[in-house]
């Protein structure tokens, strides 16, 4: 008796508490109805630790990659490469270069407006080239990212002209500056002082496909609307969103993003009903052994390099880690699909003979009681190997760690989140270290920064890498690169253990017509974020967001429903125990 | 004894004083002992995409920029200041004021913290009293080895296995973030409904961590209420159980504040995992990318709010405990 009159109150206690619930979420469901025809398109940067980019502005964006990206779509710099890598006018209709590759000069499109309304001229490519050159030193972008250094002088002819003069001839000139400098309006420029600190909504205001609603750096999201007036057409979608998400995998399956950047086990974990379009591309992100050149007495002889080289299975490294996600290192260092690689270069296959055969004739053959080598004054061959502790990093140092105690040579485990890593290496206070980065798609980046990123002084090399700097001739350029490559396998200044391929998922229902770009965007970004697939893509019909939102309603009441009632039950148990 | 009992709250907030300068300084020392500095995070690293090549001048004009280059006491000296300001610079990763981004931050945290304190520590009365009440029963036996079990998933296992289950398999809850980036909400109660759906999941997960603590401690304190004389007194005439259990409650109650307030600490703690789990905007997951980046002035600033809410709610609840019982002042 007692009890049912109990259970009647609590049913009655639920009944209220969902009408009220109920009549929370109706008008929702309601109104989501404005926004049927909007084609919203929401996408993620996968699972790195931050979606957080920084202001999308040419001198306040996060200084990576995906920084560059998010400030691309609101900002178009001279030219662009399209898939294959060529590359496509954007501000520039068309351009030239004098024979000596001193004077490139660039023909503007006309007709072209800033987001604000305000007209396109040559005086804001002169403006901007300057500006950028004159505020290097006060944003850290300024100096790394724009490559303002080779510029001598900018001049516009005429309204639509303008003739850019180099200090010296500069073979990446249209990869590395005409297609990444954003051309910024000297309207709304020319009076900020400290651009680093300039965070209006002006500041976004480019020439873009996308213009910047909302940047929210506590969301960690972005917001961009259709440039509709865009003069390559208007792009296929009305809204782009960027959003961070706790699990990408489960956030496309559940549609709360519509695409995003993936590892291989990340793809593998979607199937066939997810109605995913996936893509890889190469990623230009490589893992390899970093030695300390010349500090260490022992690692600075390239006899032990090599011979660690030999001991090194990398195929089987590559198999372990990547799963098949990646391919196995080159001792030439570039990677095989990029069209500047080298075959022709010294190989080291795996051969534990070799390598012992090596280190016996390079004065290591006494050794200890635990197997280990021993120096000429009786010290073991042991060295600490740092590494940061994501699970890759500490994959690959256990097999570098396996491998190496076949041919008699102990390794230390010392791992370190990447900061701890990277302070450590750069202090000189370390024997090895695996490292992995991304390695830029033109030699200029990828090799002629080996002095600093290992260490490694060759005369030859430095005089080499200058060399093809100022070469114009692409073939003669490309035999300089080669010859670069032949001495890096010869020296085993690193070992490039593995490359990492790059992945990509789309609904299908939304945009399909992504790809990654050959020798990458914005000087080298390997990412499927060109902002081409936005104009030249397809729209799928519509990914129905009113239903979707009325289900997502739908589905947190009956959760927030859900929990009361639980919450309701617990409490009729411990009352009930009460009495 | 109210003079003693202001005597005693000025005392502690002394004591509290001196602690939050001690904070201060760990805070200034402990990120810059550690190696990697905030610079390799703007002029590139092993992580970023593109190796960035940077000259000795462009160091030199960014450590100056960020007066990096000053002696150390020099640099403490000014942060000190600052810090009564609520000045706690620039930074260097999200590139504006500290406190711009801890004032977003902020409500996030104290709103997530905050409910799963009020839920933890209402239930983990409710169920201990009752635990206690029916001490050696099979629902005691039961309690005493399922709350253990809650404190002993660590934080990002559970949150992993709820976003699975409820975020993912049913569909019930958001998996991420604190809102719906970018809906269009129909009024206030749809705005509400959104935060609550996205703050159900992260907060029953920090209350299941929070929890077994006050349960198992308010089972102690009672059970040991329950044996003494005036229980079997109130028994004896006939007091209905409701009654007794209110005395019980009431006479368990200060070393149960007591117990909160310390928790909070851990709390914190806590909050950095499911943050990081859940992408939950607060100030955990801000703390953990800060830390990666390096970015001592964000780190900083956050420590130092984080420990001022602890510290503030320690002595509220010092304060509270000299109210509800007349010795705490006395010793």
């Amino acid at each position: 008796m007692k009890l049912s009159k109990r259970s009647i109150s609590l049913f009655i206690s639920l009944l209220l508490v969902s009408t009220v619930i109920a009549a929370l979420f109706v008008p929702a469901s309601a109104s989501g109805e404005d926004s049927t025809e909007e084609r919203v398109f929401t996408a993620s940067w996968g699972t790195s630790s931050t979606a957080d980019w920084g202001f999308p502005s040419p001198l306040t964006f996060y200084p990576r990659g995906p920084g560059y990206i998010m400030t691309s779509y609101c900002f178009d710099a001279l030219v662009w490469p399209e898939e294959s890598g060529d590359f496509t006018g954007l501000l520039a209709e068309s351009w030239e270069s004098s024979d000596d590759g001193l004077e490139w000069t660039f023909h503007l499109r006309e007709g072209v407006t800033w987001h604000d309304g305000e007209p396109f001229t040559a005086d804001d490519v002169v403006f901007t080239m300057d500006y950028i050159k004159g505020k290097a030193s006060i944003s850290p972008i300024g100096s790394s990212w724009y490559n303002t250094g080779v510029i001598n002088s900018v001049e516009a002819l005429d309204e639509h002209t303008v003739v850019i003069t180099l200090n010296y001839p500069y073979a990446p000139f249209m990869q590395q500056v005409a297609a990444v400098i954003p051309i910024m309006p000297e309207h709304i420029w020319e009076d900020v002082e400290d651009p680093s600190k300039y965070m209006e909504d002006e500041a976004a205001i480019g020439t873009g496909p996308f213009i910047l609603e909302d940047y929210d750096t506590d969301q960690q999201s972005y917001k961009y609307t259709a440039n509709k007036d865009y003069f390559l057409g208007e792009p296929i979608i009305d809204t782009l969103i960027y959003v961070k998400t706790s699990d990408v995998v489960i956030s496309l399956k559940t549609g709360e993003v519509d695409e995003s950047g993936l590892t291989l086990d990340q793809v593998q974990a979607l199937d066939e009903s997810d109605n995913m379009e996936v893509i890889s591309g190469p990623g230009y992100w490589v893992y390899r052994l970093r030695f300390n050149i010349p500090s260490n007495t022992i690692l600075n002889d390239t006899t032990v390099r090599q011979a660690i080289y030999y001991s090194l299975n990398c195929s089987d490294i590559e198999s372990r880690v990547l799963h098949g996600g990646g391919i196995e290192g080159n001792p030439g260092y570039v990677p095989p699909y990029s069209s500047w690689y080298n075959p022709d270069v010294t190989q080291y296959e795996y051969d534990i003979e070799k390598a012992n055969q090596i280190l016996d004739d390079a004065g290591y053959s006494e050794t200890n009681s635990d197997g280990i080598r021993l120096d000429s004054e009786g010290n073991p061959l042991e060295f600490q190997l740092l590494y940061s502790s994501d699970q890759q990093s500490q994959r690959i140092a256990e097999l570098v760690q396996t491998y190496l105690k076949e041919i008699g040579i102990s390794i230390t485990l010392k791992p370190g989140d990447t900061k701890t890593v990277d302070g450590l290496v750069g202090a000189g206070n370390f024997d090895l270290a695996i490292y992995s980065h991304g390695t830029s798609t033109d030699p200029a980046r990828m090799l002629n920064s080996f002095p600093t990123s290992t260490g490694w002084n060759n005369s030859e090399f430095m005089a080499l890498a200058e060399e093809q700097m100022s070469t114009m001739d692409e073939d003669e350029r490309k035999e300089l690169v080669d010859k670069m490559q032949v001495l890096i396998a010869d020296n085993v200044p690193t070992i490039p253990l593995m490359y990492r391929n790059v992945y990509s998922a789309t609904s299908k229902d939304t945009v399909t017509g992504f790809f990654y770009t050959d020798g990458g965007v914005g000087g080298g970004v390997p990412t499927e974020y060109n902002k081409l697939v936005f104009i030249y893509g397809t729209w799928n019909g519509d990914n129905d967001d009113t239903a979707e939102g009325t289900t997502e309603n739908a589905a947190s009441s009956i959760g927030i429903l859900g929990s009361v009632a639980i919450l309701a039950c617990t409490f009729i148990l411990i009352r009930r125990g009460n009495s | 004894m109210d003079r003693k009992r202001s005597g005693h709250i000025i005392s502690r907030g002394l004591e509290y004083a001196i602690t939050f300068f001690l904070i201060l300084a760990i805070n200034f020392f402990l990120p810059r002992v550690m190696p990697g500095g905030p610079l390799l995070s703007i002029t590139g690293s092993q992580s970023a995409d593109l190796p960035v090549v940077i000259d000795e001048e462009m160091k030199y004009k960014l450590m100056e920029y960020y007066h990096l280059n000053d002696p150390l006491h020099i640099q403490f000296i000014h942060y000190i200041l600052d810090a009564l300001h609520l000045d706690f610079g620039y930074s260097i990763f999200y590139n504006v004021p500290v406190v711009d981004i801890l004032i977003g931050r902020l409500p996030w945290t104290i709103l997530l913290m905050g409910t799963a304190l009020v839920f933890s520590t209402i239930f983990g009365i409710i169920i201990g009293l009752e635990s206690a009440w029916k001490r050696g029963e099979k629902l005691d036996h039961a309690l005493l080895v399922i709350m253990p079990f809650f404190r002993s998933i660590p934080a990002f296992f559970l949150g992993a296995i709820m976003i699975f289950v409820f975020g993912y398999k049913t569909g019930w809850f958001p998996t991420s973030g604190a809102i719906t980036p970018y809906m269009n909400y129909s009024g206030f109660s749809d705005y509400a409904l959104d935060i609550l759906s996205h703050l159900a999941l992260p907060m029953l997960c920090l209350a299941a961590f929070e929890m077994p603590g006050t349960y198992l401690l308010v089972r102690n304190v009672c059970v040991q209420q329950l044996g003494k004389p005036y229980v079997l007194m109130a028994e004896a005439r006939g007091l209905k159980d409701r009654t007794i259990k209110k005395h019980v409650l009431i006479n368990s109650i200060v070393p149960v504040i007591n117990q909160i307030a310390a928790m909070l600490g851990f709390m914190v703690a806590g909050t950095v995992f499911i943050e990081t789990v859940f992408s939950y905007p607060g100030m955990g997951l801000l703390v953990y990318n800060s830390f990666i980046e390096r970015d001592y002035p964000v780190l900083q600033g956050a420590f130092i709010f984080m420990s001022l809410v602890v510290l503030a709610c320690n002595y509220a609840a010092d304060i509270a405990c000299s109210y509800i019982d007349g010795r705490t002042g006395q010793d």
